[in-house]
């Protein structure tokens, strides 16, 4: 019979505990750290969208644990009773412990009074066993362009994934171009830049008296630097202009000012660490 | 020859199985592992005179043989009660299972080396010396990259998985070492 103390030797009891605490430190660390990654309930990334035309997409974008039991199954609007909600129509985007999901439908004029103007905040949220709660969602503002034809016909319209956009458009009847605004301002004044004729808007003396046929280009460039709370939140603003025909009638129509949602995955982790209270 | 020290082996070669056929396998388990970790218990309880590890490992098989119980009982009665944090508990249940059996092996191995010394099995102690190290040393690796998988992108998922094959290789390679000693081994029981 061998002496066991000498085969198991001192420094095999040292490599064996050095190996079951690192494991066990492993183990504990990564299971605080799962815990802490997760959500209460989903959470909708905060979306402050103008709604002008029939037939617009609303699109909330929300977050949900992998490991959700109860998942959202159907997303109301008590506002708007009559919007139905396709729940990630895409295909949802995966991170490390949530998945992106996207509630979307189209908006028509008739679904709530066509020129009835709108600030929805929240949502009612159904989940798969039949429980509800109601979230908020950020703000989607509906506020209906002046009539259903026209004056601005779209020529060409472009986007691109690094915040530049344009929209090039002409009047189809004589008009003065008044007033330009747009939507979410005061938060967004210094993240987006628009210009039209390459000018800044601001510098555009107004009224504008324009010709049928006359074109209007702009040009805009989100700017939101990386470590923006802002950055984090879905804003889908419009450029608002308003014109007064010949007639004396006032006309306002809009133009999109579109930006894409990209989360990273870091960004995806300071949202729910902030539980989706901060931007 | 002592034939129930090589009954014994064998027994134990295919308790491993067991545990071995449900590593991957998620929800219900058609090999339940308790069996295979009774037949361990059964042969362990055979060999437990030749030495001390294999009297610590028949203890080590009795909390592997109440956890996986356990674990299939808990499958069975609320299994189909999907909450939250199952996910999780499924988890750390298979980890701390894999950590135990990790233990259990480990405990074997020197087990064996003992029992081949005694007999001057010189090759077969030798080669048991070389698997028990890899074993240790990917088991190890594997059970230490496994919680990650929790926390990480898929794109890191890929390496647990790597991780994981290697577990399951030298698990195969531990399994026919039983059999090799079932086959080999010459030494009496109370030796």
């Amino acid at each position: 019979m061998p002496d066991l103390r000498k085969l198991f030797k001192r420094r095999h009891i040292i490599g064996l505990s050095a190996a079951l605490l690192l494991i066990v430190a492993s183990w504990v660390g990564n299971v605080i750290y799962y815990q802490s990654m997760q959500l209460k309930g989903p959470l909708f990334i905060k979306t402050y969208m103008t709604i002008t035309q029939s037939g617009e997409r609303i699109e909330l974008p929300y977050l949900e644990n992998k490991s959700a039991s109860r998942k959202v199954a159907q997303v109301i609007l008590d506002e708007l009773p009559g919007l139905r909600f396709d729940i990630s129509p895409g295909s949802p985007h995966e991170f490390a412990h949530q998945i992106l999901n996207t509630a979307s439908a189209q908006w028509h004029a008739d679904e709530g009074g066509s020129l009835r103007l709108l600030q929805i905040h929240e949502a009612t949220v159904i989940y798969n066993d039949g429980q509800s709660v109601r979230l908020p969602i950020g703000e989607i503002e509906i506020v209906p362009d002046t009539r259903e034809t026209r004056l601005l016909q779209s020529l060409t319209t472009s986007g691109s994934t690094d915040g530049k956009g344009s929209e090039v458009v002409n009047l189809t009847e004589d008009a003065a171009l008044e007033q330009i605004t747009w939507s979410y301002r005061d938060v967004l004044e210094s993240y987006l830049h628009i210009r039209e004729s390459d000018k800044p808007i601001d510098s555009l003396k107004l009224p504008l008296t324009l010709k049928r046929g006359a074109v209007l280009s702009f040009a805009y460039q989100w700017d939101i630097p990386r470590d923006r709370l802002i950055e984090l939140a879905n804003y889908r603003p419009k450029l608002q202009l308003t014109f007064r025909l010949k007639d004396g009638q006032k006309v306002r129509e809009s133009l999109s000012l579109a930006r894409g949602l990209y989360l990273s995955g870091q960004q995806i982790r300071q949202l729910v660490q902030a539980g989706g209270e901060k931007p | 020859m002592n034939d129930r020290a090589n009954q014994a082996f064998r027994l134990m070669g295919w308790g491993m199985v067991f545990p071995l056929l449900n590593l991957h396998i998620q929800g219900f388990d058609l090999i339940p592992d308790w069996i295979g970790y009774t037949m361990v218990l059964v042969a362990l309880n055979t060999l437990n005179p030749m030495n001390r590890f294999f009297r610590i490992a028949k203890w080590m098989a009795v909390v592997l043989v109440s956890g996986s119980v356990a674990g299939q009982a808990a499958g069975l009665f609320i299994g189909f009660e999907v909450s939250d944090s199952s996910y999780l508990i499924h988890q750390v249940y298979s980890g701390l299972m894999s950590i135990l059996h990790a233990a259990l092996v480990y405990c074997i191995f020197n087990g064996l080396i003992v029992a081949a010394w005694a007999v001057s099995l010189r090759d077969l102690r030798h080669s048991t010396a070389v698997r028990r190290d890899t074993y240790f040393i990917i088991v190890s690796a594997h059970l230490l990259l496994w919680p990650f998988g929790l926390n990480l992108d898929d794109g890191w998922i890929l390496v647990v998985t790597g991780a994981s094959i290697l577990h399951l290789v030298v698990e195969v390679l531990f399994v026919r070492l039983l059999f090799k000693f079932a086959k080999e081994y010459t030494g009496e029981i109370y030796g």
